[in-house]
């Protein structure tokens, strides 16, 4: 079986003893922990540098991964991304402090002059947005729409049962409606 | 993007790693692999530098000036601090006096406070006062991610005599029910109530109130009662699922108690790769389970000395011949070096269990622990179960 070809918990133990599935294993997740980084530091070079962090505490750690009872190695991977978001959120500059120019690339398919732009704007904005969810609420829709991770591997990232982490999606989701209903520079929200 | 009403469509546009950074990044990570890969470099390269470090940081004990912080040096940096964040600008803080006294709360001395508004990102607001004689900082922030501990570390330097405590913890500790909108609360039985308040958040700019217990002898511990049998129930729970462990028990100074330190937390957050920033792995935790000891404790964080120190200070002979001999005293913990003078910061541990928690000294930032991990624990153990547990958390 090859590496790309072969399943996360094989891939990890493999990863710490060769590089090539360890290349395969930041190919695999990069984009969503990137993602996921910059949903909470949209400054392109906070996010490359927590993300940098955060790869090499992967790669520091991963000959001790040792997965818990079910724990997943998405959850693993985001618990590292999690804890290392944490530290680098006290040095997060304000959102109004980030020029656009400065604003992570916004991956989509409108090509047009100034798409790219507007895209930004709005992601910037949305962050915003989330950031006055509460916490939990912020943390799981982060994780869902950027980590890419399901309930089951947020709630163990959170330590939470999957039901709750449904609820704290479902009711951020709406708050996020509500707070876009009332807000004429919030984005894009039907 | 879209969210629409029945949240049908998942996809959101998402950031993307440019293609430069994302090659950089690899090739780094690969070329780390190939160190961290290569046994016998990594050996030499260790033993190399060890006794370099070691011949450093024994300087630096030796050279390193050691003066209490004072709570006035203590807010001046806090202050600084809170600048370097970002949050001074726009900031209407007020300070306020001699707020209260030990007579007054004999858990809480504010010689000095802070308030920041609530609205104020990452740092909400802030009490800095003393605590025991201790400047202490506590804040309500968005401590659940972990921010809190960030900032304790902010305050933090090696040397301090320094104690920062979050409102958040105390409620986890003490099992504050979450719908009071009170910053700190202290409940540590149904009988005992001792509160110190701040505001409501509707009147942050107000004055806070304070509720003290009308008589100390209120300040029961029935071992009979359901909620004493709850807790020990709770704790044997633990144990069988180990969660807790006994430390090897000691000619503790305190009958009828047992310390007990947390293993899983450390393991948690080695898994999870968290082994540096937060300062948060280990706890001890001492459990009472008699109402003399009980007393004993409480008795001694009640009044002031004669010469102003808290009472509790009295204890620290006692605690040092009992819990602490020259043979069993870890070096970290050696009071003698560290000039521990109170029996917050004494955890009557075995050498091993020291020598166990090696990799993570730093994180006691110069044998006192700084972080807190009752978030860790609530987590992992259960919210109610903690609840249920009287418990002695001993900083260190």
């Amino acid at each position: 079986m090859t590496y790309p070809d072969m399943p996360d918990g094989e891939l990890v133990l493999a990863a710490a003893l060769d590089p090539d599935a360890f290349a395969c294993l930041y190919d695999r997740y990069l984009p969503q922990v990137f993602a996921f980084v910059a949903s909470r530091l949209p400054c392109r070079m906070e996010a490359e540098d927590v993300t940098s962090d955060i790869w090499m505490k992967i790669l520091g750690n991963i000959s001790r991964f040792k997965p818990k009872r079910d724990e997943s190695v998405p959850a693993w991977i985001f618990a590292i991304a999690r804890n290392a978001i944490i530290d680098a959120h006290r040095k997060r500059r304000p959102y109004a402090d980030i020029e656009t120019e400065d604003v992570v690339e916004i991956a989509g398919e409108d090509e047009r002059p100034g798409a790219s732009v507007d895209r930004r704007i709005q992601f910037v904005a949305l962050q915003a947005g989330i950031d006055t969810l509460p916490d939990h609420q912020a943390r799981c829709i982060r994780l869902r729409y950027y980590g890419g991770l399901r309930n089951q591997e947020i709630a163990q990232v959170e330590g939470l049962n999957e039901k709750t982490v449904a609820a704290h999606i479902s009711r951020g989701l709406q708050a996020l409606r509500d707070h876009a209903s009332s807000s004429s520079s919030f984005p894009l929200l039907a | 993007m879209t969210i629409t009403q029945d949240n049908q469509h998942r996809e959101w546009d998402k950031p993307v790693p440019t293609p430069a950074f994302a090659s950089s990044l690899k090739a780094k990570l690969l070329t780390r692999h190939a160190e961290l890969t290569a046994p016998s470099r990594r050996l030499s390269w260790k033993w190399l530098i060890a006794p370099v470090m070691a011949a450093v940081i024994a300087l630096l004990f030796v050279i390193s000036p050691r003066e209490p912080l004072s709570a006035d040096s203590f807010l001046e940096r806090a202050e600084g601090a809170v600048s370097q964040l970002g949050l001074q600008e726009g900031i209407q803080y007020t300070k306020k006096k001699e707020l209260m006294t030990w007579e007054e709360n004999p858990y809480v001395a504010a010689s000095d406070s802070v308030y920041f508004p609530y609205n104020v990102p990452v740092v909400r607001e802030m009490w800095i006062g003393t605590m025991q004689g201790h400047p202490v900082m506590m804040t309500r922030d968005s401590a659940e991610d972990g921010t809190l501990l960030q900032h304790r570390l902010d305050f933090y330097e090696p040397g301090d005599d320094l104690m920062i405590y979050s409102a958040q913890d105390y409620v986890r500790w003490k099992g504050k029910p979450e719908d009071t909108p009170l910053c700190m609360y202290f409940e540590e039985t149904e009988e005992e109530k001792i509160a110190w308040q701040m505001m409501p958040e509707e009147d942050m700019s107000g004055t806070r109130t304070t509720y003290i217990p009308e008589d100390e002898t209120d300040l029961r511990f029935d071992l009979e009662s359901d909620d004493m049998k709850m807790r020990v129930s709770a704790l044997r729970e633990l144990q069988e699922r180990g969660s807790v462990r006994e430390v090897e028990p000691s000619d503790t100074a305190l009958p009828h108690s047992r310390v007990f330190r947390s293993d899983i937390v450390s393991e948690e957050i080695d898994e999870e790769g968290n082994v540096t920033g937060t300062g948060s792995v280990t706890g001890y935790f001492l459990f009472v389970f008699d109402e003399e000891t009980y007393r004993l404790v409480r008795q001694e964080q009640y009044g002031f000395r004669e010469n102003g120190q808290p009472k509790l200070w009295n204890r620290t002979d006692h605690l040092e011949q009992n819990v602490f001999s020259d043979a069993e005293a870890p070096a970290i913990f050696d009071p003698k070096r560290y000039d521990l003078q109170d029996p917050w910061n004494f955890v009557p541990v075995s050498r091993e269990d020291v020598e166990n928690d090696k990799e993570k000294q730093g994180c006691y930032a110069n044998g006192k622990w700084v972080g807190a991990n009752s978030f860790e624990l609530r987590e992992r153990l259960g919210e109610e179960a903690e609840s249920k547990m009287l418990i002695f958390q001993f900083a260190r």
